[in-house]
């Protein structure tokens, strides 16, 4: 479970890029944020992430502060990165066990892990490459089976779907799924509404470093009080703001 | 074919200098903020004292020949470095190859632009190191106008050799390599293959050398025994000097240009061949699918998180050419060079010399050499940039550190292992050398040196790291980048001079007391500034500050 829980950011002093947000994403939920350019998104999370020193408020992940107790929350952290550019001088293999080790992993579990992993996402043929010779989907893929070696209780993705190919997405929308069905949580951030609509129990929309609506699509048609799409609706919503 | 050659240099050179930012972007005048601007003021006002003390030691003894011989000799040697560093970088795997490739360029064309390319960078490497001594020798000579003309030609014609003659080299060891599966292992084999080839030169000049009898009172003159030797080899470097010393000057510029002319007859006739074919084998390096299958077992084994942080660390610059080249390469050949020249000292001239070599067999260590060595260390030390890129050269991956569950502080000391290992190697060869060099020195007092070099050794990379934490420089697009548009070098070399003008201390207050208490002492200081660091940093974490521009 992820509470964020009155937090604000602000790189320039008097000019908040986030500001007063509040959003709770519970176990077992699918979690979409969206947003325009600019909106705060990727300054979420990285503040739920601790990359970003948070100013104001806190962010709990399973009850342990990012603030406070840094180490305990990371470790219950899976993150996606928007650039999969990682690690580019290690063979795929070579990264999914620095992974492994990072984050605890034990011999058998790792090797059944990137087994399965690697054969879902067809990259068993690229293991003993290095990532730099990767194209942009690999590279994604890799960093996906990265994380999720040690099947963090909440999965953080920011912008996944950028650079896959239309079978990676499908395998990765279910695979999203999957983990949510196990009780865990799943966020991601993304611009492509088709995929929000159609794989998110609830989506967040941000403007302008607030959160303008949190709920279910039917939620947000009930809202606007339109039969639009999603893109309408979306567009209605953040030019209101 | 001119006017190409032309264009394609312009580009080439005017992106490498504009990564130096030497000239302010708005005003086009010099830009007092970039760092590389002071280095370079320090760096000529260096070597202008240096050369000034030389010229009147020299001048005192009647031996002014000898200053241009030495200088032309240091200068061959940093340009040939410098060649074999930038050639196959800038020949085969530089950025704008893969765009100049689709374009009606002819293969000599590209070839002459990039080689052209190098030869501008050795230009500015001449004007910091050999303008102002040469200017100084005109003046200490009181040269006439003509020598200062002859100065400006030599300065011109001196850099093509070292260049085109990597350049043919080059070009002879990719005609007959099939394909680069890696470039970053072929970059690194082909640099160590220059180096070999240095080193077995070397080896030859010391054997010739030390195959002819010295007498006390040749010593003195080694230096220029040396130097010449050198220069004959580099056929163009002793008619360079002829014409600066006004010696049948038409005959020997007729010589150098007739050389070149050769050289660069043969560099096009290989290049129109074999240039383009060749670069096509490293632009395909990474098309090669026929990887081994992975054998989970053996490589999937579980390690300390700890270990396995600091090998992670370790792989990102030995596997990576450039990251090597511009981190440890340097250090790699000072260090090769420092024992070469101890082995021409200790056989060459102390055994040769039953004075010296009583002399400096019953020398003992006292602080003032102890804080020579820890001075010599430390100056090394100041060559190996894994610590203060250690941040920057991770790029945009670095916030990696922040979001995994390794508390920052550990992240901090793991990321210094690397410097600390390979700087007390270094460390451990100096000494060996001492003790070579000075026979009667105890072990003792030796190790107790390697001690206190260990904590000098600390300190100098957890400061490295706090600069580089707190300046780092992510935002790059090629590896290069991190070392070209990085001005925290300059934060090294403040620190060394710090720590020598330390030591100057230290060695005129201990300077009465037993060696073995003046060495607790030095090194109670250098374990007391490590505290005081490590006391900083635990602090900057604690307050969130030491990472914050890590985003």
């Amino acid at each position: 479970m992820i509470e964020i829980k009155n937090i604000s950011k602000s790189y320039i002093k008097g000019s908040k890029i986030i500001d007063n947000l509040n959003l709770e994403i519970k176990d077992g939920e699918i979690l979409g944020f969206l947003g325009p350019n600019g909106a705060g998104k990727t300054t979420v999370i990285k503040m739920m992430t601790g990359i970003l020193e948070i100013d104001e408020g806190d962010i709990f992940i399973d009850g342990k502060s990012i603030k406070n107790e840094p180490y305990e929350a990371k470790k219950k952290i899976g993150l996606i990165p928007d650039s999969p550019d990682m690690f580019l001088n290690l063979k795929g293999i070579e990264y999914l066990n620095f992974m492994a080790d990072i984050y605890k992993v034990g011999k058998e579990e790792r090797i059944k892990a990137i087994k399965e992993l690697s054969k879902k996402f067809d990259m068993e043929e690229a293991l003993n490459e290095k990532i730099e010779s990767y194209s942009h989907g690999m590279r994604q893929k890799i960093i996906i089976i990265g994380v999720l070696l040690h099947q963090p209780k909440n999965w953080i993705l920011d912008e996944p779907i950028t650079g896959l190919d239309p079978k990676a997405i499908y395998d990765l929308k279910t695979m999203m799924k999957e983990y949510a069905k196990n009780g865990n949580v799943v966020f991601f951030s993304t611009h492509i509404l088709e995929v929000a609509e159609n794989l998110c129990d609830r989506v967040a929309i941000i403007n302008k470093g607030k959160i303008v609506f949190v709920g279910k699509i039917e939620e947000l048609r009930e809202k606007m009080k339109e039969n639009n799409s999603l893109e309408e609706l979306f567009m209605e919503i953040i030019s209101d703001d | 074919m001119i006017k190409n050659i032309l264009l394609l240099t312009k580009i080439s050179t005017r992106n490498f200098l504009q990564n130096l930012n030497l000239l302010d972007k708005n005003t086009k005048k010099i830009n007092k903020k970039s760092m590389y601007v002071w280095l370079i003021v320090i760096v000529v006002l260096a070597i202008a004292f240096v050369s000034n003390e030389v010229l009147n030691i020299l001048e005192d003894y009647g031996q002014m020949q000898i200053f241009l011989n030495v200088l032309f000799t240091i200068a061959i040697i940093i340009m040939f470095m410098q060649t074999i560093t930038a050639s196959m970088n800038i020949l085969y795997f530089s950025k704008d190859i893969e765009s100049f490739l689709p374009m009606p360029i002819k293969a000599e064309e590209l070839l002459l632009s990039k080689v052209n390319t190098i030869i501008n960078i050795l230009y500015g490497t001449e004007l910091l190191f050999m303008l102002i001594p040469l200017l100084l020798y005109g003046i200490s000579t009181t040269a006439s106008f003509s020598y200062y003309l002859y100065v400006i030609l030599a300065l011109a014609l001196l850099p093509i050799f070292p260049v085109v003659l990597v350049s043919i080299i080059t070009l002879i060891i990719m005609k007959f390599i099939k394909t680069i599966k890696n470039k970053n292992k072929f970059q690194i084999f082909i640099t160590l293959f220059f180096v070999f080839l240095i080193v077995f030169a070397e080896v030859l000049f010391i054997k010739g050398i030390t195959s002819t009898q010295f007498d006390a009172d040749t010593i003195g003159t080694d230096a220029s025994n040396i130097s010449e030797t050198i220069n004959r080899s580099m056929i163009v470097v002793n008619p360079l000097i002829s014409i600066l010393n006004r010696d049948q000057v038409f005959i020997n510029l007729v010589k150098v240009i007739a050389i070149y002319a050769v050289m660069y007859v043969i560099l096009i006739a290989l290049g129109k061949r074999t240039y383009i074919k060749n670069i096509l084998k490293t632009t395909g390096y990474n098309k090669n699918k026929h990887e081994k299958k992975v054998d989970f077992e053996t490589q999937c084994n579980v390690q300390n998180v700890l270990i396995s942080y600091i090998k992670n660390d370790f792989k990102n610059f030995i596997k990576n050419a450039i990251f090597f080249m511009q981190t440890i390469y340097p250090i790699c050949m000072m260090m090769i060079m420092f024992i070469i020249l101890t082995i021409y000292f200790k056989v060459g001239i102390i055994e040769k010399n039953q004075e010296l070599s009583n002399l400096l067999g019953e020398m003992h260590l006292t602080i003032e050499g102890v804080c020579i060595i820890l001075g010599i260390i430390q100056v090394l030390c100041s060559m190996v940039s894994i610590s203060i890129t250690a941040i920057s050269r991770q790029g945009s991956n670095a916030i990696f550190m922040k979001y995994i569950p390794i508390s920052l502080y550990k992240q901090f000391l793991l990321k210094n292992v690397p410097q600390v290992i390979i700087n007390i190697i270094i460390s451990l060869i100096v000494l060996i050398l001492c003790k070579i060099i000075f026979p009667a020195v105890s072990i003792v007092e030796l190790i107790l040196t390697f001690i206190v070099s260990i904590i000098l050794i600390i300190a100098n990379s957890f400061l490295m790291l706090i600069v580089d934490i707190k300046r780092p420089i992510l935002d790059w697009k090629a590896e290069i980048d991190v070392f070209k548009q990085n001005q925290n070098k300059i934060f090294q070399y403040v620190w060394t001079i710090v720590v020598v003008v330390l030591l100057m201390y230290i060695k005129r207050a201990f300077e009465n007391l037993n060696i073995y208490v003046g060495i607790l002492l030095t090194f109670i200081i250098f374990a007391i500034i490590l505290c005081i660091i490590n006391k900083y940093v635990r602090k900057q974490i604690r307050k969130n500050k030491l990472f914050k521009n890590i985003i």
